[in-house]
C-alpha cells in the first residue's frame, strides 16, 4: 500500500508501523525505545508523528499503515512532544558522557545530537547508581539506564530468560534483576542480547572481554575467532544440544577433515577464551567435537564439493595433518594429487608421535579413508623426490609439510651415554610395535605434552618409576592441566621448576642432577635467565633419561628451499618458499606446534596453491543448509552453575599397563547436557544494529 | 478520591501546592517507568512542587508546569500519567494566585509551607529557661538564664523543634506579619 | 582488500575533521572522512561552544575585543613560546569561523566567558567574552552537550557537500610513498581491510586521553594514580602515532589540566558539593591557594599538579555544609545537579559505608587528618590559623575573597581529597601554520595535515581560560585550514590560503 510521509508517497507493508515504513523508505525519525527486533510500547515519544485527521501527536511505532495514510514527522505538535520527551530524558540522565564506555556508539548521544535539544529549563535530577561489576561477563551502569525497556524486552520476550525487569529502588525506577539476585542466581543465560540492545551505556560488555585488535564480531563469539581453522563453534554446539550429530560433524567438517581426530588431541585454545568460563567454566568443546565426529553417519558426504577435473598436478611431501588436509582440498578443487610418505602408514606426528591410548589407529584410520574418497593418491613408504626434480617431472605445485620429526638434545654432560633417548624416536618406536627397552626408573626432561606423552608410554612399557622435570613451574608448563593430572594418577614424579645439571653414570646413564629453580624468566633481550636455589642439588638415580625438550624438521637441507633458523624452511605470510610454485606449511615452517594449526595451515596452503595453478582460491563447501537459529531460549534454572561434563576415564591402576584407550567419548546424552552449557553468544550477531540518523 | 476530586474540593486549612506535592509523592506513575510522560513527567512535577513548597520555586515554574502538563496529559501511556497532568492543570488554573504567591516568596496562604513560616520568641511569655536552646540543632537560638530568648532567622531552619519544646507556650510561627520581638537577648519579666 | 580513492582524506570526524571535512569539500575536493565510532563530533559532543574573535555576534553584543587584540594576550598568557604565526592566523581566522558556522544554520545563544574571576584579579584572570555557546535547538537553555546542533549541522552540511563518511572504520596506518602521504590504510566494523588513497590526509583523531600508556610515556602522569582525566572512549593516541611514525617531528604533549574525583560520576554529587571556596589544603595540611580561585578548574589543577602527591583536600564543618544546603553554593556550577545539597546526605553516607577513599569526616581535626593522610599538627595550625583569621575576617596570607572566610569549628568535618583531572591530552604533532605536517627538522611532509588537539601545540603549558572556548576553537579552525590547504595541494592550486 502506499502512504504518504511529509507528502512523499512510500510503499508500506500492511500491518506495518508507520516508523517501520518510514525507516524502511530511508526517511529517518527519530526514536529510542522501539528496536528493530522488539514489539513497540511506544514508552519514550521521540517518534511523534502528525497524522491527518488526528487531533494530536502520535508515536510513528503504534500506528500501523492504512493506504493513503498522510503523515506529518515534523510538524509543530509532535515536535513539542518529541522535544519535550528528549529534554526530559536528559534531565535525569548524567551529564558526563565523557566518563561513559559507550561515547561515540551511544544512540542516546546520537540522537540528542539529531534534536540538538537542551534539559536546561528542567530540574536536573541523575541519581548516581553504584556499577555493579560482580556479575561475570556484563557490566551494570544503570546510572546511565533511561527506562526504555529495551533489554527487559529482549529478555522477556526475545530470549524468553525472564531475568530483567523494571525495578523500584531508592534512585528510582530502572531496569535491573528484581529482588537483589545477581544475574547468576536469578537464572541469567549470559546470552548478551541486553548489552546488544541497550543503546546507553547502561548495560555492557565486561572491558576484559572486549580486546581492541579483534574485530567487534570476533569479540562476541571469542570461541570461534581462536580457532586456528575457524570451526563454526556455537553452531555445531546448537545441533548437538538438538542431538543431531550428522549436522554437528557437517558444520565442523565445513572446516577440518578431521573432527574425530581433532577431539581426541587438540590443543583447544579455544576453550581458553570461551565465554563460559567467566560464568563458572568453560565449554567442554573438544571433547564435544569427538561427541560428533563418534556419532556420525556420514551423511555429510551427500553434499561435498567435487570440482570438474582441471588437468593441474600438485604433490605434497608428508602426509601428516598439514599435508593430508591440502592434498584433501586441493583434491576436492578437481587437481591431481600426489601425496609422498615416508613412513610406512600416513597421519604423520597423529601416527608416530601421539601415543595410541590418545589416538588410536582405527580412528586415524577411519578418518584418512574418508579423506582418500576426495581422490588423491596416497605414495605411502615413499621418500619424495626433492621439489625441484618434482616440478620438472610435471607437478605444477609442492608443498612441502614434512614436520618436525627430529628430537633434540641439549647439550648436557652424560647426554650422549647410553640409555639416553630423544623423545620423538623413542614415541615412534613404541608406536610402531619395536619399543626402545626401558628399565625400573625412567627421567623424562621437558615439560610439554610431548613429555608426558613420553612419560606415560615408559609407564606403559614396564617403567616402574618415571620422572618428569621442567623448568617451568607447573602453571607455566605447556602440558595441558589434563595430562599432568592424568599423569599423575599414572605415577608420574613430576620436578617442576628444576633445571637439570647433569647427567651421572660412566658406562650408562645411572641418575640426573637436578637443582631447584628460585626465579625463571626471561630478560630484555629475551635471554632465559635462570636463578637457582644454592644447595638444593639432589641426585635421582636412573635407567633411562629421555630429552623432551623440542623437535625440529629432518632432511629439509637437501630440498633446495631457503631456510631459516637452522632446519626450518622459510616461507612467506602466503606460505610460499623461496621456490617459484612450492610451497611449506605446517611445522616446518612454524617449529612445533599442534594438529589445529597445521591443519589451518593445510587449508591456506590448499588456497594459495590453488591460486597458483590458475583456480579462484575458494575452498569453502557447504555441507548443509544454513538454518536461522531461534532467537528464543528460555529460562533454565541454576543456569549458571551448570557443572562442565566429565568423559569417563579409564582406571588409572588398569590403563597404566596397557595402551588402551585412557578417555572414552562423551555419551549422546553428556554431549546434549553439555552442549546445554553453551552461551550461544552468536545469537546477539543476530540483532539489528539499529541505524542512526547520520546514516540514512 | 481522585486527585482531581482533592483539587475541587480544597479545604481553607489546605495549601494547593502542598495537596499536589503529596498526590504527586503517591502517585503510581512514580513506581512504573514505562513511558517518559509519566516517569519522567511525574518526577518533574515533584521536584517543581517540592521546591516551591521549600520556597526555591522560580519565576517561570507555573508556565513550566502547564507546558508538561499539557504534553503529559495526552502523551502519557495510560490514565494515571493523563489524570494527573489533568489534575495539576486544573490546579493551576483554579489556583493560579497560590502559586504565585509561594513563588514570589509572599507566603503560602494556608500556613502549611514550614518555609514560608518564621518561629519567633514572645518577650512577654519567655522565662528564659533554656529548654528551646537546647533542642536547637542549628544553634539558632540566643539567650542565657532569665534572658528572652532570640531566634536568629539566618541560621533557623524552620525545623519546629524549639516550639515543641517550649512549655510556656512563649514560641509562636508567623506569616507575613510577624510580632514584636528584641533582636538581643533581655532579662526576663515573665515569672 | 577494498581499494578506494579521493581528494582528501580525513582521519576521524571529531570537530576538526568535521571542519576539515567541510573545507576541503567546499573548495572542490572530494572527501572520504574515516571514523571509528558510529557518531560525528567526538568529544565536541559533549561541550557547549567554540571561541571565536571578531564575529557578527561579538560585534551585537558589543564585544570590542579584536582578533589582534586577543593574539596579543594568547601570546602574553603563553609567553612567546609557542608558534605566533599559528596563533595569528588562528585567531584571525576565529571571527570569520562562527559567521560561517552560522551560514550553515548553527545558532548561537550568545557569548560568554567561561566564569568570571574576583574582582581584584580581574585585569589578568577575567575571561573575555569569546565563548560562543551554541542555542540549543527549538530555543532551550545551553548546558553541556549544546554543541551538538552545531556538529549534527556540520555534518549535514558535510554530507550536502558530498563528503563520504566511512562509520566504526579506524584508520590503521598511513601509506608512505616517495616521502609524500599518499593515503591509509583503515579495517572496517566487520575487520577488512581498505586501502584509500589520496593527494592529501588530514588526521584528527583527538588526542591521547583513552590510553594510559601514552599518558605516562609523553606527560609523566599516571592514570588512576596521579591523574584522573577524562578518558573519552577511542581517544588513543591514534593521530600522534601514525604522524609520528611518518616522520612526523614531536612537540612535548600536555593534559588539559582540571581536577576531578577518581570515579567522578559515581560520586558526582561530592564532587559538586565540595567544589567550594571552604578550606583547602595539601597532604602537610597546608593551604596552598586563595580559595576564591577553586571555580578556575585550569589553576586549580595545576596547583594540585604542584602539591606533594599531586592531591589536594577540601575541608568544611557542619555549619558551612548547613549554609550550603540552606542558601546553595558559594560558587554555583553549571555541571552538577541544581540539588546537590538536598542529595548531598544520602551519597556521602553511601560513600563513606562503602569505603570510597578520598571522603573523611571525623569529629575532630586530628581524626580527620588522620584519616584522611594528612599531616595532623600541620593540619591543626592550619585550622587554627585559618579560624583566627576567620573571625578577624581578613586572610592575611592569600587574601581570599572575605565572603568566603567562614571557620571550620563545627563537628563534624567533611573532607574530600581531589585529584588532578583532565579534559583530554594537547599537541604533539609539529606543524606549521597551515598545519602541513613538519619533520623535527621542521621540512614540511607532503600530503599530510594534522589539526585538533592532535596538533594543539600553541597553548603552552595551560589551557588559556582566558579566551574561553579555546579548544574548539583550535579544533574548528586548525579543521577549516587544513582543509583549505590539503585541497588547494590536492587539486593543485599553486596559492596558499
Amino acid at each position: 500500500m502506499k502512504i504518504f510521509i511529509d507528502d512523499r508517497e512510500i510503499e508500506a507493508k500492511e500491518g506495518q508501523s508507520v516508523l517501520d515504513a518510514a525507516l524502511d523508505a530511508g526517511i529517518f525519525i527519530p526514536h529510542l525505545c522501539s528496536h528493530p527486533d522488539l514489539e513497540a510500547k511506544g514508552g519514550c515519544r521521540l517518534c511523534s508523528i502528525e497524522v491527518e485527521g488526528e487531533d494530536k501527536a502520535v508515536p510513528a511505532c503504534e500506528t500501523i499503515v492504512k493506504d493513503g495514510m498522510k503523515v506529518t514527522v515534523n510538524g509543530p505538535k509532535a515536535e513539542k512532544v518529541r522535544r519535550m520527551s528528549m529534554e526530559l530524558i536528559l534531565a535525569s540522565h548524567p551529564a558526563d558522557c565523557t566518563g561513559c564506555p559507550k561515547y561515540g556508539k551511544c544512540e542516546l548521544q546520537s540522537m540528542y545530537q539529531y534534536m540538538g535539544v537542551s534539559p536546561e529549563r528542567w530540574r536536573k535530577k541523575s541519581r548516581p547508581v553504584p556499577n555493579n561489576d560482580s556479575n561475570p561477563l556484563i557490566s551494570h551502569l544503570f546510572t546511565r539506564c533511561i527506562r526504555c525497556g529495551r533489554c527487559i524486552r529482549a529478555c522477556q520476550d526475545l530470549r524468553g530468560v525472564k531475568v530483567l525487569d523494571y525495578i523500584n529502588t531508592p534512585q528510582g525506577i530502572r531496569a535491573g534483576i528484581p529482588d537483589g539476585k545477581s544475574l547468576a542466581e536469578a537464572g541469567c543465560r549470559f546470552c548478551g542480547a541486553c548489552i546488544e540492545v541497550c543503546p546507553t551505556g547502561s548495560i555492557v560488555d565486561q572491558v576484559k572481554i572486549m580486546k581492541d585488535n579483534r574485530s567487534y564480531a570476533d569479540n562476541i563469539v571469542p570461541c570461534r575467532a581462536t580457532c586456528p581453522a575457524r570451526v563454526d563453534i556455537p553452531r555445531f554446539i546448537r545441533y548437538i544440544k538438538n542431538g543431531d550429530f550428522d549436522k554437528a560433524t557437517a558444520v565442523i567438517r565445513e572446516r577440518v577433515p578431521f573432527p574425530e581426530t581433532l577431539g581426541s588431541v587438540c590443543t583447544h585454545p579455544c576453550e581458553t577464551e570461551c565465554k563460559r568460563g567467566e560464568v563458572n567454566e568453560p565449554l567442554s568443546i573438544c571433547r564435544l567435537k569427538r561427541a560428533a565426529g563418534v556419532n556420525d553417519s556420514g551423511a555429510w558426504k551427500a553434499r561435498v564439493r567435487k570440482d570438474a577435473p582441471t588437468g593441474k598436478k600438485a604433490a605434497v611431501i608428508g602426509a601428516g595433518p598439514a599435508g593430508l588436509t591440502a592434498a584433501y582440498y586441493l583434491a576436492k578443487k578437481g587437481h591431481e594429487v600426489t601425496v609422498f610418505e615416508k613412513n610406512p602408514k600416513a597421519g604423520g606426528q597423529c601416527r608416530y608421535g601421539i601415543p595410541y591410548y590418545r589416538l588410536p589407529d582405527e580412528l586415524l584410520d577411519k578418518e584418512i579413508d574418508a579423506m582418500l574418497e576426495s581422490g588423491f593418491t596416497l605414495k605411502t613408504d615413499t621418500e619424495a623426490p626433492a621439489p625441484a626434480d618434482l616440478l620438472a617431472s610435471g607437478f605444477d605445485t609442492v608443498l612441502v609439510a614434512v614436520g618436525t620429526h627430529q628430537g633434540t638434545k641439549l647439550p648436557l654432560e652424560g647426554g650422549d651415554l647410553p640409555g639416553v633417548y630423544l623423545n620423538a624416536e623413542f614415541l615412534k618406536r613404541s608406536r610402531m610395535g619395536d619399543p626402545m627397552p626401558v628399565g625400573e626408573k625412567v627421567m623424562i626432561l621437558g615439560g610439554g605434552s610431548v613429555a608426558y606423552d613420553c612419560a606415560r608410554t615408559a609407564i606403559r612399557l614396564g617403567a616402574k618409576e618415571v620422572h618428569v622435570a621442567c623448568l617451568e613451574s607447573p602453571e607455566k608448563m605447556t602440558a595441558s592441566k589434563d595430562e599432568i593430572e592424568e599423569g599423575a594418577e599414572e605415577g608420574v614424579i613430576l620436578h617442576a621448576a628444576h633445571s637439570f645439571r647433569r647427567i651421572t653414570g660412566t658406562d650408562k646413564a645411572e641418575g640426573v642432577e637436578l637443582q631447584k629453580i628460585e626465579r625463571f624468566y626471561f630478560d630484555e633481550n629475551h635471554r632465559a635467565v635462570i636463578d637457582l636455589v644454592e644447595g638444593s642439588n639432589q641426585i635421582i638415580p636412573v635407567d633411562n633419561v629421555i630429552f623432551a625438550v623440542g623437535q625440529k624438521p629432518f632432511g629439509t637441507d637437501k630440498m633446495g628451499l631457503e631456510l631459516t633458523h637452522g632446519p626450518y624452511i622459510a616461507a612467506d605470510e602466503n606460505l610460499a618458499t623461496s621456490m617459484a610454485g612450492v610451497y611449506a606449511a605446517g611445522d616446518v615452517v612454524t617449529g612445533t606446534k599442534t594438529v589445529i594449526d597445521a591443519i589451518a595451515a593445510g587449508r591456506k596452503a590448499a588456497e594459495q596453491m590453488d591460486l597458483f595453478m590458475g583456480g579462484d582460491g575458494d575452498i569453502s563447501e557447504e555441507l548443509l543448509d544454513n538454518e536461522v537459529p531461534s532467537p528464543f531460549i528460555g529460562h533454565i534454572d541454576g543456569f549458571a552453575a551448570l557443572k562442565r561434563g566429565e568423559p569417563k576415564v579409564a582406571d588409572a591402576k588398569e590403563r597404566a599397563h596397557s595402551f588402551s584407550l585412557v578417555e572414552q567419548p562423551f555419551s549422546c546424552d553428556q554431549a546434549k547436557c553439555e552442549a546445554e552449557r553453551c552461551l550461544q553468544c552468536d545469537l546477539r550477531l543476530q540483532l539489528t544494529r539499529p541505524k542512526l540518523w547520520n546514516e540514512y | 478520591m481522585t486527585t482531581l476530586e482533592h483539587v475541587k474540593a480544597l479545604k481553607d486549612t489546605e495549601c494547593i501546592v502542598d495537596v499536589l506535592l503529596n498526590e504527586v509523592k503517591k502517585n503510581e506513575c512514580k513506581t512504573c517507568g514505562k513511558c517518559t510522560f509519566g516517569y519522567e513527567g511525574i518526577n518533574q512535577l515533584e521536584m517543581i512542587l517540592s521546591d516551591i513548597t521549600e520556597k526555591k520555586g522560580r519565576p517561570g515554574d507555573i508556565e513550566l508546569m502547564d507546558d508538561l502538563c499539557g504534553v503529559m496529559k495526552e502523551q502519557s501511556l495510560c490514565e494515571t500519567g493523563e489524570e494527573i497532568a489533568a489534575a495539576v492543570l486544573e490546579a493551576i488554573s483554579a489556583y493560579r494566585k497560590d502559586f504565585e504567591d509561594h513563588i514570589s516568596k509572599r507566603g503560602c496562604r494556608a500556613g502549611v509551607c514550614k518555609k514560608y513560616m518564621t518561629y519567633h520568641v514572645l518577650a512577654a511569655k519567655c522565662i528564659g529557661c533554656g529548654d528551646c536552646m537546647d533542642v536547637c540543632e542549628d544553634d539558632a537560638i540566643l539567650g542565657k538564664k532569665k534572658f528572652v530568648h532570640v531566634i536568629v532567622q539566618d541560621e533557623c531552619t524552620q525545623c519546629g523543634k524549639c516550639l515543641e519544646a517550649c512549655d510556656e507556650e512563649a514560641i509562636v510561627t508567623a506569616g507575613a506579619i510577624k510580632p514584636r520581638c528584641p533582636a538581643k537577648p533581655i532579662p526576663c519579666k515573665a515569672k | 582488500m577494498k581499494q578506494m580513492e579521493a581528494d582528501v582524506i580525513v582521519v576521524a570526524a571529531g570537530l576538526s575533521g568535521l571542519a576539515a571535512s567541510i573545507s576541503a569539500a567546499e573548495n572542490g575536493a572530494k572527501v572520504l572522512t574515516f571514523e571509528k565510532s558510529t557518531t560525528t563530533g567526538g568529544a565536541a559532543n559533549m561541550g557547549m561552544g567554540p571561541l571565536g574573535v571578531g564575529s557578527r555576534i561579538q560585534r551585537e553584543h558589543m564585544v570590542s575585543l579584536t582578533p589582534g587584540e586577543a593574539f596579543r594576550k594568547h601570546m602574553y598568557f603563553t609567553h612567546y613560546r609557542v608558534d605566533a604565526r599559528m596563533v595569528r592566523d588562528y585567531y584571525f581566522k576565529s571571527g570569520e569561523t562562527i559567521d560561517w558556522l552560522q551560514e550553515m544554520g548553527v545558532e548561537f545563544a550568545g557569548v560568554q566567558r567561561a566564569f568570571s574571576a574576583p574582582e581584584d584579579t580581574r585585569p589578568y584572570s577575567d575571561g573575555e567574552f569569546t565563548w560562543h555557546v551554541v542555542q540549543p535547538e527549538g530555543g532551550g537553555i545551553p548546558g553541556p552537550r549544546a554543541a551538538t546542533a552545531m556538529t549534527k549541522k556540520m555534518t549535514e552540511r558535510a554530507t550536502d557537500l558530498g563528503v563520504e563518511f566511512l562509520f566504526e572504520t579506524p584508520v590503521q596506518k598511513l601509506i608512505k610513498e616517495d616521502g609524500k602521504v599518499v593515503g591509509v590504510i583503515a579495517k572496517d566494523k566487520n575487520g577488512e581491510e581498505i586501502e584509500a588513497r589520496a593527494k592529501a590526509v588530514i588526521v584528527a583523531t583527538g588526542g591521547f586521553g583513552d590510553n594510559p600508556v601514552m599518558i605516562k610515556e609523553q606527560t609523566g602522569y599516571e592514570f588512576g594514580k596521579t591523574i584522573f582525566n577524562f578518558a573519552v572512549p577511542g581517544m588513543k593516541g591514534d593521530g600522534l602515532k601514525m604522524c609520528w611514525e611518518a616522520g612526523a617531528g614531536k612537540e612535548p604533549c600536555t593534559m588539559e589540566l582540571m581536577y576531578q574525583l577518581p570515579d567522578n560520576m559515581n560520586h558526582f554529587i561530592l564532587d559538586g558539593a565540595f567544589r567550594q571556596p571552604c578550606l583547602w589544603v595539601n597532604r602537610n595540611g597546608e593551604r596552598f591557594m586563595p580559595e576564591d580561585q577553586i571555580g578556575n578548574t585550569t589553576f586549580t589543577g595545576n596547583a594540585i599538579t604542584a602539591q606533594p602527591g599531586m592531591v589536594a583536600f577540601a575541608i568544611f564543618d557542619s555549619k558551612l555544609l548547613k549554609k550550603y544546603k540552606k542558601n546553595g553554593p558559594d560558587i554555583p556550577s553549571h555541571v552538577h545537579p541544581h540539588d546537590l545539597y538536598d542529595h548531598f546526605d544520602e551519597q556521602w553516607e553511601r560513600d563513606l559505608a562503602d569505603g570510597y577513599e578520598p571522603c573523611t569526616q571525623a569529629d575532630t581535626i586530628e581524626e580527620l587528618a588522620e584519616k584522611a593522610g594528612i599531616d595532623v599538627d600541620g593540619l591543626v595550625a592550619q585550622v587554627e590559623e585559618y579560624n583566627e583569621m576567620c573571625d578577624g575576617g581578613f586572610d592575611e596570607i592569600f587574601e581570599k575573597d572575605r565572603r568566603y572566610m567562614q571557620p571550620i569549628a563545627k563537628a563534624p568535618f567533611y573532607c574530600l581529597r581531589q585529584n588532578v583531572g583532565a579534559y583530554g591530552s594537547l599537541g604533539g604533532v609539529k606543524i606549521n601554520h597551515k598545519t602541513q605536517v613538519m619533520t623535527q627538522e621542521a621540512k614540511v611532509i607532503p600530503g599530510l595535515y594534522c589539526v585538533g588537539t592532535d596538533a594543539c601545540n600553541i597553548f603552552g603549558d595551560s589551557y588559556p581560560f582566558i579566551l574561553s572556548g579555546n579548544t574548539m576553537g583550535f579544533c574548528l579552525n586548525s579543521g577549516r585550514i587544513a582543509g583549505e590547504n590539503a585541497a588547494a595541494e590536492a587539486l593543485g592550486d599553486d596559492f596558499d590560503f
